[in-house]
C-alpha cells in the first residue's frame, strides 16, 4: 500500500477522526431518544385497579431516570387485558409506549385462547414488579383441612374462581386436572366476594394471591390447604403442591404455574424497538423500581414489589411459551375450552 | 353507640379543618357527578395519591365524603339536559327530563336535590342501625337469592311498561338478550362478539343507556326545535317556588321516599348488585306503588324522588360489607377498599370493636356531605336552570358532544361510539313508535346478574335452589308482584268503563 497516496491518506485520517471522536454517554442516548417526549403507558384495567396503581406510581418516579417530558397512563379496560395488549403490539416501535402485561394474557397464549392475535415473545420486555404466592385455601367448615382430605373424599369439592378464562379458572382447572381428585369448579365468584361465599358454604374453598388471602385465614374462617404455585416456599408448614405429582407433564403443568405467578406485574415495549431504546427503558425501569422513594411510596400504598430485569423476564417467558407449547394440546383440554 | 355519636359529632362540627375537608370533598364530588362519564370511581382514583399527604382519617372522610354526594352531582345533567351522570342516574332522567321539558325544571331539581339529602341521611341511619345484621344477613344471601331478586326486579317492567305490557316485555327481553353479547361467564365462550375484542365485556352499561335515553331526545329536539321553546321563555325561568315545590313534593310523598332510601340502602349493602339496580328496582317500586302509573314517563315527579334517594342511601349501604367485611359493596366501594389499605386502615369485622370513633365519624360525615351537597346546589340552582334555556340549536350539538365524551370515559375504547350510534337509531325507533324504555333499562341491568347466579345455583343446588326457605319466600314476593300489577289493571279498566 503507498501511503503518500491522496485515497489511503484520506482513508488514514478518517480513522483517526473516527477513532478519536468521544462515545456517547448511556445519559445522551436516553436524552436523545427520551428527552422532551411523552412516554405512555397503557393499563388493562379502569382507574384505581391494581394494575393502574402500579402504573401510575411508577409513572410518578420514572422520570427520575428517563428523561422524559411526561408520562401519560392510559387506562384501556377489556377483554382481560387482550385489549391493551393488542394496542401495545401496534404501537409505533419507538420505546414510546409501553403496556403493563397481565397473568390472563399470558394464559391466553399457553392454552390457546381465542382473542392472541400474535405471539408473546415478539415483545420487547422491560421487566416485572411483583410477585406473589398462590395458595388454595379451603373454609374452615368446610371438611376439608388438608391434601388427604382433598384427594380421598367421596362428594364433589365444590372450588370457586372468577369468570371463565380468568387467571383464577385457568389455574383451578389445571390444578384439579393433575392432582385428579373429585372437585367441580363453580365460575362467577370474584376474589372479594369469594371468601364471603366460603364463609356461607356456597363453595368449599378457592385458589387465592396470599397477600389478598391473609386476613381472611388469621381471622380463622379459612385455611391454606397447599402452596399452589409461587417462587420460594411460603411456609414450611404448608404443603407444597409438587408433593403430590409425578410425571412429566404434572411438572410441566406446575412449572407454567409457577412461572405465571413469578411473573407479575410485568411490563413490555412494542416488537421491534431498536436495542438500545429496550436497554434504556430497562435500565430506567429497574433504576426505579429500586429507587428508595418509589420503594417508600409502594410501602405507604401496600404495593408489594419484587422486581425483575427484561432479561429475566425474557428468558423466563421463553422457558414458559417453550415447555407449555409441547403440551399444548394437553393443558387446553385440562383448562377446558373448545376453541 | 349514640354517646359515641354525640361526642363524635361535636368534634367534627368543632374542627374547622374538618368541617373545611368536608366542603371541599362534597364540592370535588358534585363537580365529578355533574360531568357525565367522570363519576366516584375516578374521583377516589384521582385522589388517592393526594389523600395520602394527609393524616389517615383527614383522608379517609375525604373520600367519603366525595363518594357520598356524587349522584346528587348527577342528577343536574339528567334532569336539565336528559344526560345521566353515570349508570345509576339514568333512572331519573326518565321523568326528570321530561319535567325540565314541560317547564318545570325548577321543580325536578328541589325533589331531586330534597330526595338526595333524604336518601343520604336513611343510608346514615342504615349503616348504624345494621350494623348488628350485616353478617347474618350478608351470610344468607347467595347465589338463590340473588337470581330471585333479579327476577324481581324484572317484574317491575310490567309497572314500568305503560298502556302496553307486551310492548315492555319485548323492550325487557331486548335488555336482557344485550346481556348475552360478550364472554360467556360460565365457559368463557364468546358470545355475539362479531369477533370484537372490545365486546368481551360486554355492552358498555353507560353507552346503552346514552344511547337509548338521550339520543333520541336529541334528534326528536333537533328535528322539532320549535316544540321546546314554543312554550316561550316564561316556562323555562327560574322560579323559586319551583324548587320549593319540588322539595315539597318529597314532603308529600315522604313514605315513597322512605320506602324507596331503605330499598336503595339494602341493595347496596348486597354485594354484587350494583347502583344500577338500586336506582332502577326503586324506579320500579315508585310505579308499582302509584296510583296513577300512567303518569310515569312523562314528567312524575315521584319518578325523580324514588331513584334519587335510592342512589345516595345506597352508598350508605354499600359502606356495611366495606368496612366490616372487608367486601366491597359495589364497583366505586372496591376502589374505596383500596383506598382505605393505603391510608392505613384495615377494614373488617374488628372495626366498630377498635375504631368506634372512626365509624361513628363516618356515619356523620355521611349525613353531612349530603346536606352540604344539597345547600351547595339549591344556591346555584337558579344558574344550573339556565342550562335547559340554551336554544335547540345550541343545546342539541352540546349535549351530543357530552354523551359522546361520557361513553369514551366509561368504556375507554373508541369503538363504543359505533355501538352509541347503533342503539341511538334503536332507541329513537322506540320512542319514535311508543315503545317504553325503561324495562329495556332494567332487562340490561339486571340481566348479568340473573345468568350468572342462575348457573351457579343451578351448579351448586341444582333446581333444588328453589325450595329453600328464603327463595320460597322471594318467589312469593314475586307472584305478589306479578298479581298486583295484574289486579290494579283490571281495576283500571273496571274504572274506565
Amino acid at each position: 500500500m503507498n501511503c503518500r497516496s491522496w485515497p489511503v491518506r484520506g482513508i488514514l485520517w478518517l480513522c483517526v477522526l473516527l477513532l478519536s471522536s468521544p462515545t456517547i454517554s448511556a445519559e445522551d442516548a436516553a436524552m436523545e431518544a427520551y428527552g422532551g417526549k411523552t412516554l405512555t403507558y397503557i393499563v388493562p384495567n379502569k382507574p384505581g385497579g391494581g394494575y393502574d396503581r402500579y402504573a401510575r406510581l411508577v409513572a410518578k418516579h420514572l422520570p427520575r431516570h428517563l428523561p422524559v417530558a411526561r408520562i401519560n397512563v392510559r387506562n384501556s379496560p377489556g377483554a382481560g387485558g387482550l385489549l391493551s395488549a393488542h394496542q401495545l403490539y401496534h404501537a409505533e416501535p419507538d420505546g414510546l409506549t409501553i403496556a403493563a402485561i397481565n397473568a390472563g394474557v399470558l394464559y391466553a397464549q399457553i392454552l390457546g385462547r381465542p382473542g392472541l392475535d400474535f405471539d408473546l415473545r415478539e415483545l420487547s420486555w422491560i421487566g416485572k414488579s411483583a410477585s406473589d404466592y398462590r395458595v388454595l385455601v379451603m373454609g374452615k367448615d368446610s371438611g376439608y383441612q388438608s391434601p388427604a382430605d382433598l384427594l380421598t373424599t367421596g362428594r364433589p369439592i365444590l372450588i370457586g374462581a372468577s369468570g371463565a378464562g380468568s387467571g383464577s379458572y385457568n389455574e383451578s382447572r389445571l390444578l384439579i386436572g393433575i392432582l385428579q381428585f373429585n372437585a367441580k369448579l363453580i365460575p362467577g365468584f370474584r376474589g372479594d366476594n369469594s371468601q364471603l361465599a366460603i364463609r356461607r358454604g356456597d363453595i368449599d374453598g378457592r385458589i387465592f394471591s396470599y397477600s389478598s388471602v391473609s386476613n381472611f385465614v388469621d381471622a380463622g374462617e379459612g385455611q391454606i390447604v397447599m402452596q399452589v404455585a409461587g417462587a420460594g416456599v411460603l411456609d414450611e408448614a404448608v404443603p407444597q403442591v409438587r408433593e403430590f405429582v409425578s410425571g412429566e407433564f404434572d411438572t410441566v403443568v406446575l412449572d407454567t404455574l409457577d412461572a405465571v405467578t413469578d411473573l407479575g406485574r410485568l411490563s413490555a415495549a412494542p416488537p421491534g424497538v431498536s436495542a438500545r431504546r429496550l436497554a434504556i427503558l430497562r435500565q430506567a425501569y429497574a433504576a426505579t423500581l429500586s429507587d428508595p422513594l418509589f420503594l417508600d411510596d409502594a410501602a405507604a400504598l401496600r404495593l408489594s414489589i419484587s422486581p425483575g430485569t427484561g432479561e429475566f423476564v425474557e428468558d423466563r417467558l421463553n422457558a414458559l411459551f417453550a415447555g407449555a407449547q409441547q403440551y399444548k394440546q394437553q393443558l387446553k383440554n385440562l383448562a377446558g375450552g373448545s376453541q | 353507640m349514640l354517646a359515641e355519636l354525640l361526642s363524635v359529632s361535636l368534634s367534627v362540627v368543632g374542627s374547622p379543618a374538618t368541617l373545611a375537608t368536608i366542603c371541599l370533598a362534597t364540592l370535588a364530588g358534585v363537580m365529578f357527578g355533574i360531568v357525565p362519564g367522570l363519576g366516584g370511581k375516578l374521583a377516589i382514583a384521582l385522589f388517592i395519591p393526594v389523600v395520602t399527604l394527609l393524616e389517615p382519617t383527614t383522608g379517609l372522610i375525604f373520600l367519603v365524603s366525595m363518594h357520598a354526594v356524587v349522584h346528587t352531582g348527577g342528577s343536574i345533567p339528567s334532569i336539565l339536559l336528559g344526560i345521566p351522570g353515570s349508570g345509576p342516574d339514568a333512572a331519573t332522567v326518565v321523568d326528570g327530563y321530561p319535567m325540565t321539558q314541560q317547564g318545570q325544571a325548577g321543580r325536578a331539581l328541589g325533589a331531586s336535590l330534597l330526595a338526595s339529602a333524604l336518601g343520604g341521611l336513611v343510608g346514615a341511619l342504615f349503616l348504624l342501625a345494621m350494623l348488628p345484621l350485616l353478617e347474618p344477613l350478608l351470610l344468607s344471601i347467595g347465589p338463590p337469592e340473588f337470581f330471585l331478586l333479579a327476577l324481581l326486579g324484572i317484574t317491575t317492567i310490567a309497572a314500568v311498561s305503560g298502556n302496553d305490557l307486551n310492548k315492555g316485555i319485548i323492550a325487557a327481553c331486548f335488555g336482557l338478550a344485550l346481556t348475552c353479547v360478550g364472554l360467556s361467564p360460565h365457559s368463557g365462550e364468546p358470545r355475539y362478539t362479531l369477533g370484537q375484542l372490545f365486546l368481551w365485556d360486554g355492552v358498555d352499561f353507560v353507552t346503552a343507556i346514552l344511547a337509548i335515553f338521550v339520543i333520541p331526545e336529541m334528534v326528536a329536539a333537533a328535528i322539532a326545535p320549535a316544540r321546546l321553546e314554543q312554550g316561550g321563555s316564561r316556562q323555562l325561568e327560574y322560579r323559586r317556588n319551583d324548587l320549593w315545590a319540588g322539595m315539597r313534593d318529597v314532603v308529600v310523598h315522604r313514605w315513597l321516599a322512605l320506602r324507596t332510601s331503605v330499598l336503595g340502602a339494602l341493595i347496596g349493602m348486597i354485594p354484587g348488585l350494583g347502583g344500577d339496580v338500586a336506582s332502577w328496582v326503586s324506579y320500579g317500586h315508585a310505579v308499582q306503588s302509584s296510583r296513577d302509573p300512567q303518569r310515569f314517563g312523562q314528567g312524575a315527579v315521584e319518578g325523580v324522588i324514588g331513584p334519587e334517594t335510592a342512589n345516595n342511601a345506597k352508598e350508605g349501604g354499600a359502606l356495611l360489607p366495606t368496612l366490616f367485611l372487608g367486601i366491597p359493596g359495589s364497583s366505586g366501594m372496591a376502589v374505596l377498599l383500596g383506598a382505605f389499605v393505603v391510608l392505613g386502615i384495615q377494614p373488617g369485622p374488628d372495626m366498630l370493636a377498635t375504631q368506634q370513633p372512626l365509624v361513628m365519624q363516618l356515619v356523620l360525615v355521611l349525613a353531612l356531605a349530603n346536606v352540604l351537597a344539597v345547600l351547595v346546589l339549591l344556591l346555584l340552582a337558579r344558574h344550573l336552570v339556565n342550562l335547559a334555556r340554551f336554544p335547540t340549536l345550541i343545546l342539541v350539538p352540546v349535549v351530543l358532544c357530552l354523551v359522546i365524551t361520557g361513553c369514551f370515559l366509561s368504556s375507554h375504547h373508541w369503538q363504543n361510539l359505533l355501538v352509541l350510534l347503533l342503539l341511538g337509531a334503536v332507541g329513537w325507533g322506540l320512542k319514535r313508535y311508543h315503545w317504553p324504555r325503561p324495562p329495556f333499562a332494567i332487562g340490561l341491568a339486571l340481566g348479568h346478574i340473573a345468568e350468572n347466579s342462575l348457573q351457579q345455583s343451578l351448579a351448586i343446588w341444582g333446581w333444588h335452589f328453589l325450595l329453600r326457605p328464603s327463595s320460597l319466600v322471594l318467589l312469593g314476593l314475586i307472584l305478589l308482584s306479578v298479581a298486583s300489577y295484574f289486579y290494579r289493571r283490571r281495576k283500571a279498566d273496571v274504572a274506565q268503563h
